[in-house]
C-alpha cells in the first residue's frame, strides 16, 4: 500500500495533504514530491494533517527539507494535526518553526 | 516473551513496527502511547537498518512485561558492527539531506518516550533494551 501525497501549487502555496502514517518508510517518497518546489518560489509549505495518524523523525526530516531547502523563509504550516502529531512537533522543538492552524486560509 | 527475527532490510520494516504495535497493544497501553513506542522503536530499528550491516544480516526484537507492575520491555538486537545510539553519531554527510540523521534527534525522541533506555555490546551483539512503564507506575508520561 505505497501512501500517495498530493501536493498541489497554488501561487506561492504549496499545499500537501498527507494520511496515514509518516514514517521511515513513506517520508522519502514525500521528499521526492517536495524536491520538486525545490528553486520555485514558495513562501508557504501548508500540510494538510488531519489523516495523518503517525509522524516519526524520518517524517519530520522532510518538514526540515521543506524549511531548509525550499527556502529559509518559507513557512510551515500544519492544518488540524493530531494531538499526537504536535506532541511529536512539540517534542522535539520542531514547533518554534511549524505554525498549527485550524484551517487555511485562516 | 515474544520474538521477531527478520532480515535488517527496509523492506521488512512493516514487519517489525506492526510486531511492536502488536505487543504494545497487548500490553495494555492505549493508541496514543503505542504511537510513541512506536516511534521510539523506529529510530532504533532504522539505525540498524541503515549502519549495522553492511552485508547483509538480522535483527532480533524481543518483547517481554516489564519487571514490577506493568508495561513492556522491547529488546532489539543485531550482529553488526559496534554501534552505540546513545551516543548520539555524527551524522553520515554522504547520506542525501532527507536520510540524514537530524544529528541525535531521533534518540533524543526515543530517551523521551521511554522510562529506560540501555545499550550494551554483548557477545559480538549490539543489544538496546528499551522499558516504557503503564501509567501509573512511574511512567514518563500518561
Amino acid at each position: 500500500m505505497a501512501p500517495s501525497y498530493a501536493v498541489e501549487v497554488a501561487g506561492d502555496n504549496a499545499r500537501v495533504t498527507l494520511s496515514g502514517k509518516l514514517d521511515a518508510v513513506s517520508a522519502p517518497q514525500l521528499a521526492e514530491e517536495l524536491k520538486k518546489l525545490v528553486g520555485t518560489k514558495i513562501a508557504k509549505v501548508v500540510f494538510f494533517a488531519e489523516g495523518l495518524e503517525y509522524l516519526s523523525s524520518a517524517g519530520l526530516r522532510v518538514i526540515v527539507f521543506a524549511k531548509q531547502k525550499i527556502g529559509p523563509a518559507t513557512e510551515v504550516i500544519f492544518v488540524r494535526a493530531q494531538q499526537g502529531v504536535k506532541d511529536v512537533i512539540s517534542m522535539t522543538g520542531f514547533d518554534g518553526f511549524v505554525t498549527f492552524a485550524d484551517s487555511f486560509p485562516a | 516473551m515474544h520474538t521477531l527475527t527478520v532480515p535488517a532490510v527496509m523492506e521488512r520494516f512493516k514487519e517489525m513496527n506492526d510486531f511492536i504495535e502488536r505487543e504494545s497493544l497487548a500490553a495494555g497501553f492505549d493508541r496514543k502511547t503505542t504511537n510513541k513506542i512506536l516511534l521510539a522503536g523506529e529510530e532504533i530499528l532504522v539505525n540498524v537498518i541503515h549502519y549495522a550491516y553492511s552485508n547483509g544480516g538480522d535483527l532480533t526484537i524481543s518483547c517481554g512485561p516489564a519487571p514490577g507492575a506493568g508495561g513492556i520491555v522491547i529488546e532489539i538486537s543485531d550482529s553488526g558492527v559496534a554501534f552505540n545510539p546513545l551516543d548520539a553519531g555524527e551524522p553520515d554527510l554522504s547520506l542525501p539531506v532527507e536520510e540524514r540523521p537530524i544529528g541525535g534527534l531521533g534518540i533524543f525522541m526515543v530517551k523521551n518516550i521511554m522510562d529506560e533506555v540501555r545499550y550494551k555490546r554483548e557477545n559480538g551483539r549490539n543489544v538496546f533494551t528499551m522499558t516504557k512503564r503503564l501509567p501509573g507506575e512511574g511512567s514518563a508520561d500518561s
